[in-house]
């Protein structure tokens, strides 16, 4: 009470007899400011700058043929690097007239791609510029980017919806053409883009569904749809692969059918369909091991660890192409390489350590992190089983895994079509086998020695500790068999087998041994049922 | 509800949750008091399935906890006390990937987020990342995460630690409402909190359960009455110990000759105009009398002195001697 008198009146403030203490509203926290995006406006208004600058530049350099101030290389650079600006500025800057604007941009590119692309397609006589499907596909990845920005942004329900609808739609049309293109002529599948249509519908398509979510009912069905299709891929690719052979054989056609669909046109159909069904599983499929593993993919690339690693084996993957471009010119010169050639690429010095470095980096926060921030026991007390848990860890990090070595493949592809001389790819396959194999049974060893401690850097240590171990073995074991050998027999044998030199090097000249594969993928599935049961250790008592 | 027949933990040698029995109804809201340390979370643990007990029994919603632990834990929502997020992702993304391992029907998803979302005030930061909230909203996406599924049974494990009192008012007004639709158990330190919005109280120390009561039938329990009176102390105490229905009597000294009395007395008897009638027959001054209600805190402290009477004497009653493990 606020007055000394004596007052009739009870305290109006005062609760009345028998009522419960009601709370204070609450004002926490303070008022919320909007973020000020200060300096991804300054960045936007400088990559406008220098995409306009760089636009000049190339046009100038185009119509008059002259030498410029800015050759057509600065030109192009840029363009690129105004245009990542102006990216980051529309990912960042929610304002209503900097993300409509951006979304105006997004729209243009989107038409500008699907008008290029279409024309590209177009089946006319008149000879066409390499030039269109380039920029037309240049353009659909950054009408994609700059619309979802724009769609992440906008709060009018409206102009949301219609741009998603927008992103959907011309992902449906360039899958049917993709699909249908592809199964008609393989021709077009491989010259005319038609493996990148089916991609880049796969891509607005991945878009739509995941800006909308699955609890929206249209975005599941497109979901399912994405899956359906590309099962259908896989199914018709194979008959068309397989049938027509054995149809001759049993004397229901007269005419010997071409054999080679297989290897050209199938398996890639065949791919890009187990791409599609995987990416569909991977959006729609609710169950627990998909969805663990999205969030296990997902943090990978919320932390820059996975970006510097990225960049770090695309900076490798360049160092070894550089070097063995080197080798490759001065075979021509002087004396043939001997095929398969890509084992100089790879098989190397820097790569190989390699191995021992991101191995650790990848698996040492998987259980660690958990285990220090105690949400392993927010995981366990939802209704997951350890299996899937360890499962989806080890499989979201061999799939970040992969990602780390496809820069390696990508400058291959770039060989391919550069320099037009066609070379023995195939151990390029054996390899892929390879790498998944040693791999799996590395990440899993990484994932087991993340689950005992809750100190990620001990995970870590352990790890590349337990690597360099397995690569002396490998080397130990690979000294020559002789009077003065090291070691023989048996144990020579277990120390090839589970280091991953021997592997490598065998799958780089296009031999893969099952029995190497069925060693590293025993080694990994011991390792991840071990690490199965650590978790489940807290319930023996 | 909740079953739980003599119910032990040991981790190692230290003896966290020592034979606890007790049982919670459909529709109960239930609060578990202790001290740190008292073996509140490892309790609650053993409920939630996250860890096995050393012995016992415990049953939840019907299905055992350690046989049937994923029928368990599609029954209960459960917020531990550090309320460990992931720091990258944003509120909602991380309530519907948690509604996702929890089973939530795709078609009800979205509906049921933006429900929890509006109980536990968290609309207004929905696309915030986890790691940038602050320790109130933190807790509230837990209490959202133990919520989205619409569990029979809610564990709460000190819901309200490290909030600022009007936080503290909010949740518990939450949990209040909750407490129509679900049955909650939730831990505390805090007597207030339990006597502001539980109908039951658990008092459990030292790994053992102190107290088991309906908080009206705590009321009800015998009062105290505090008499302030001058006059010789042993006389004085004589005069109230002999009077029928007393219990007992503490005496404490105010100022020269003042003295404070605590009477306990029998249940269900109010004796203050007794005991006033035989002091002033003796003459003595009375210069204040009142009636106590015997509160949650008395209990507390009554349970709390038990246990550190036998700490005295046999030493930490929760550690097993060395010799009697290996024997």
């Amino acid at each position: 009470m606020s007055s000394n008198a004596i007052t009739e009146e009870p305290d109006p403030q005062a609760p009345a007899e028998g009522e419960r203490w009601q709370p204070l509203r609450e004002t926490a926290p303070s008022v919320m400011r909007p973020e000020e995006p200060g300096v991804a406006r300054t960045v936007g208004f400088l990559g406008l700058f220098l995409l306009l600058l760089g636009a000049l530049s190339l046009l100038l350099n185009l119509t008059f043929s002259y030498r410029n101030v800015i050759g057509p290389m600065w030109g192009s650079l840029a363009v690129l690097l105004g245009t990542g600006m102006m990216l980051y500025h529309a990912i960042s800057d929610g304002d209503l007239q900097v993300r409509r604007a951006y979304g105006f941009l997004g729209f243009l590119w989107l038409f500008a791609g699907v008008l290029l692309v279409g024309i590209a397609l177009l089946p006319s006589a008149t000879p066409k510029s390499a030039f269109y499907p380039q920029a037309g596909y240049a353009s659909l990845i950054l009408g994609l980017l700059f619309l979802i920005s724009f769609a992440r942004h906008e709060t009018d329900r409206a102009w949301h919806d219609i741009t998603l609808y927008a992103v959907g739609g011309v992902g449906v049309v360039l899958a049917l053409a993709g699909l249908i293109g592809n199964n008609v002529s393989t021709d077009f599948l491989i010259n005319h883009g038609g493996l990148l249509l089916s991609l880049f519908g796969l891509a607005y398509l991945w878009a739509f569904v995941s800006m909308r979510g699955t609890g929206d009912d249209l975005a599941y069905r497109v979901g399912v749809a994405v899956g359906a299709v590309g099962l259908f891929m896989v199914l018709v690719a194979l008959g068309h692969s397989f049938l027509p052979t054995l149809f001759f054989r049993w004397g229901w056609i007269n005419q010997r059918p071409p054999a080679d669909y297989l290897e050209s046109a199938g398996i890639l159909i065949m791919a890009v369909g187990i791409v599609y069904t995987a990416v569909a599983a991977g959006l729609v499929s609710d169950s627990r091991f998909v969805v663990l593993t999205r969030r296990e993919l997902s943090a990978f690339f919320y932390s820059p660890m996975a970006y510097v690693m990225l960049f770090c084996f695309a900076g490798l993957a360049a160092f070894q192409y550089w070097k063995f471009v080197g080798m490759v010119i001065r075979g021509s010169m002087g004396e043939p390489l001997p095929e398969p050639i890509i084992g100089l690429y790879i098989f190397d010095f820097a790569p190989v350590l390699a191995m021992i470095l991101v191995v650790p980096l990848i698996t040492m926060r998987l259980f660690a992190e958990e285990r220090r921030s105690a949400s392993l026991e927010v995981l366990f007390t939802a209704p997951v089983k350890e299996a899937p848990v360890v499962w989806s860890k080890f499989v979201a990090s061999l799939i970040f895994f992969v990602m780390l070595w496809l820069p390696f493949g990508l400058f291959l592809l770039a060989l391919r079509i550069e320099g037009g001389e066609p070379f023995d790819y195939r151990p390029l396959i054996s390899f892929t086998i390879a790498l998944l194999a040693s791999g799996s049974s590395f990440l899993a060893m990484g994932l087991f020695i993340s689950s005992l401690t809750r100190n990620q850097v001990v995970a870590g240590v352990l790890t590349a500790v337990a690597l360099v171990i397995l690569f002396i073995m490998g080397l130990v074991a690979r000294q020559p068999a002789g009077p003065g050998a090291l070691i023989t027999g048996t144990p020579k044998v277990i120390m090839e087998s589970l280091s991953y030199i021997n592997i490598w090097e065998a799958s780089l000249e296009g031999r893969l041994y099952p029995k190497d594969l069925i060693v590293h993928f025993s080694v990994a599935a011991f390792w991840l049922y071990l690490t199965t049961k650590v978790l489940e250790a807290r319930k023996w008592s | 509800m909740i079953e739980v027949q003599n119910v032990s933990k040991y981790f190692g040698p230290v003896l966290a949750v020592d034979r606890i029995s007790f049982q919670v109804a459909k529709g109960e809201i239930v609060g578990f008091l202790g001290q740190n340390g008292a073996g509140k979370t490892t309790a609650m643990r053993i409920l939630t399935t996250y860890l096995p007990a050393t012995s016992g029994v415990a049953r939840v919603a019907g299905f055992d906890v350690m046989n049937q632990s994923l029928d368990v834990r599609r029954h209960i929502g459960f917020l531990p006390e550090s309320v460990p997020l992931y720091p990258e992702m944003r509120v909602e993304e991380y309530l519907s990937y948690r509604a996702k391992l929890k089973d939530v029907d795709r078609k009800e998803r979205v509906k049921r987020i933006d429900e929890v979302l509006e109980i536990a005030r968290l609309r207004e930061v929905r696309r915030r990342l986890l790691g940038t909230l602050s320790k109130g909203y933190r807790q509230r996406v837990g209490l959202a995460d133990a919520l989205v599924h619409k569990p029979d049974l809610l564990i709460l494990d000190e819901p309200t630690s490290g909030l600022d009192p009007i936080q503290i008012g909010e949740t518990l007004k939450t949990i209040r409402e909750l407490g129509s639709k679900h049955t909650v158990l939730f831990s505390s330190h805090y007597l207030f909190e339990v006597e502001e919005i539980c109908q039951r109280v658990i008092i459990i120390d030292h790994g053992r359960i102190g107290l088991d009561k309906k908080l009206s039938e705590l009321e009800n329990d015998a009062p105290l009455i505090l008499l302030e009176i001058r006059g010789p102390v042993d006389q004085v105490k004589n005069v109230l110990v002999s009077t029928d229905g007393v219990e007992a009597v503490a005496a404490k000294a105010i100022d020269d000759g003042l003295h404070s009395y605590e009477v306990r007395t029998e249940k269900g008897q109010d004796l203050r105009e007794k005991l006033l009638e035989r002091v002033s027959k003796n003459g003595w001054a009375v210069r204040k009398l009142d009636i106590r209600k015997r509160q949650l805190q008395d209990h507390f402290m009554d349970v709390a002195m038990r246990s550190q009477g036998s700490f005295s004497r046999g030493g930490p009653a929760n550690i097993v001697p060395a010799e009697a493990r290996s024997a």
